[in-house]
């Protein structure tokens, strides 16, 4: 069975504020965050951030992000909301006023898809899109009915949760993706040529979503995440990099795009390192100009951004070999592996 | 037949982690992650180096940093692999994992 990216495409709220502000406003919690850490991991991780801006939800919810985000995909694969089989929600942070009902259901109402089979999961963050395609190939492979999978996430920071320091700083946003059975019309985009994810239940909690006064909010264990999670959160995604890879008789060396994660500056250029690429690699050496910048963090979508960004900078070509790769709560960590 | 695990390791990470840049001294018990020698990075050619060296294989969760931070403890999970690969070659079983 051939699967193709058939598109993607992402949706943002129209504004912004400064993750500087950000930081300002979350002080207290930001604090009491860092507190367990040295004072050298501190300022490395303040540091290392990179982030300037991110993008917030104001009168939009990720759902009005995912909507849009679904429907510019369904035009630019060129199908409509009747053709698509299966939706798969995979939001981490959908908000509040969703964030106990699955996103696919009423998006398969709206997009007119309503004999689609409706799937939702939250689990992963950043990791979660490896999760959903997986998923999605596990359905069609065993079900020829399944000939259209539309994936989408939708993600917002709970309110006053913005800050995930030691790590990043969570902007909003909505996004989508189209997988398609080869040999279905005239389904173009990459094709799939290998998916590996990996979870890692004890690390469960160093990520964990809590109810406080009635509110949920993220709590980041940051002696947690110094101590067990980053010894090991490259040398899993290696892993895992080298697993699809050899499945596929492919080395490092035959990848062209690396499409990486928006964490924050330090961890892509840890991942820099880790694929043996350059100084400023990630970045210009034929690789994802990151919309870091533009739009901060946004959890599962920021693969996504990244890869819509490459397609309509046209540094895609046919026959290339594109990576993917993130990992996030779950612990999570997750490799898919197309062909344009 | 001995084999100097904290030798082989110590040598290694020396050579290939600290890129001979660090003066400082790995004793036994210096706390090789989290006292900062070696980062995630690093994890990955040290993790690959013990594989190939010692030929085990290392399940993900055994892979953290009670069981890699010291020269002791990476020695103490060797040979505890090792333990098992003899006695499953013994009865005729599956490579250590």
């Amino acid at each position: 069975m051939n699967v193709r990216i058939a598109s993607a495409a992402y949706a943002v709220p129209p504004d912004g504020e400064a993750v500087k502000a950000v930081l300002e406003r979350e002080r207290d919690r930001v604090q009491a965050t860092l507190a367990p850490l040295s004072p050298q991991a501190r300022q490395k991780a303040a540091e290392g951030l990179g982030l300037t801006r991110v993008r917030v939800c104001g009168a939009q919810q990720p759902y009005d992000l995912v909507r849009e985000a679904a429907a510019t995909a369904i035009a630019d694969a060129g199908i409509t909301g009747p053709d698509i089989n299966l939706i798969l929600d995979y939001s981490t942070f959908p908000g509040e006023n969703s964030r106990s009902l699955s996103l696919a259901h009423k998006l398969s109402v709206d997009l007119g898809a309503e004999t689609s089979m409706n799937l939702s999961f939250k689990a992963g963050g950043c990791g979660a899109l490896h999760l959903a395609i997986k998923t999605a190939l596990g359905w069609m492979s065993t079900d020829k009915s399944i000939q259209t999978a539309l994936l989408v996430t939708g993600d917002t920071a709970p309110p006053g949760n913005r800050s995930l320091l030691p790590v990043t700083v969570q902007g909003d946003a909505g996004s989508a993706v189209i997988l398609r059975r080869e040999g279905v019309k005239a389904t173009e985009g990459p094709l799939l040529l290998g998916v590996e994810a990996m979870t890692l239940g004890h690390l469960h909690d160093a990520i964990a979503l809590i109810k406080t006064n009635g509110h949920l909010e993220i709590q980041v264990d940051a002696l947690r995440m110094e101590n067990e999670v980053m010894p090991i959160y490259y040398l899993n995604l290696y892993r895992l990099v080298q697993k699809v890879l050899e499945a596929c008789s492919l080395s490092l060396n035959d990848v062209d795009h690396f499409i990486y994660s928006n964490i924050s500056r330090r961890d892509r250029d840890g991942f820099r390192r880790m694929v043996g690429l350059p100084e400023g690699g990630l970045s210009e050496g034929g690789l994802a100009l990151t919309p870091m910048a533009e739009y901060g963090h946004t959890f599962a979508s920021d693969l996504v951004i990244n890869y819509v960004h490459l397609r309509r900078e046209g540094r895609i070509r046919p026959g290339q070999l594109l990576l993917f790769a993130s990992a996030g709560i779950g612990f999570t960590w997750g490799v898919t592996l197309a062909r344009a | 037949m001995t084999i100097e695990i904290k030798t082989a390791v110590r040598q290694f990470i020396a050579e290939n982690v600290l890129l001979g840049v660090h003066q400082t001294k790995i004793e036994d018990s210096t706390p090789l992650v989290s006292g900062g020698l070696i980062d995630s990075i690093g994890m990955i050619g040290l993790v690959a180096f013990l594989e190939a060296h010692f030929k085990v294989e290392f399940d993900p969760r055994e892979i953290n940093v009670h069981n890699l931070d010291t020269l002791q403890q990476i020695e103490d999970l060797i040979r505890k692999k090792l333990a098992g690969r003899e006695a499953g070659a013994a009865s005729g079983g599956q490579p250590i994992r």
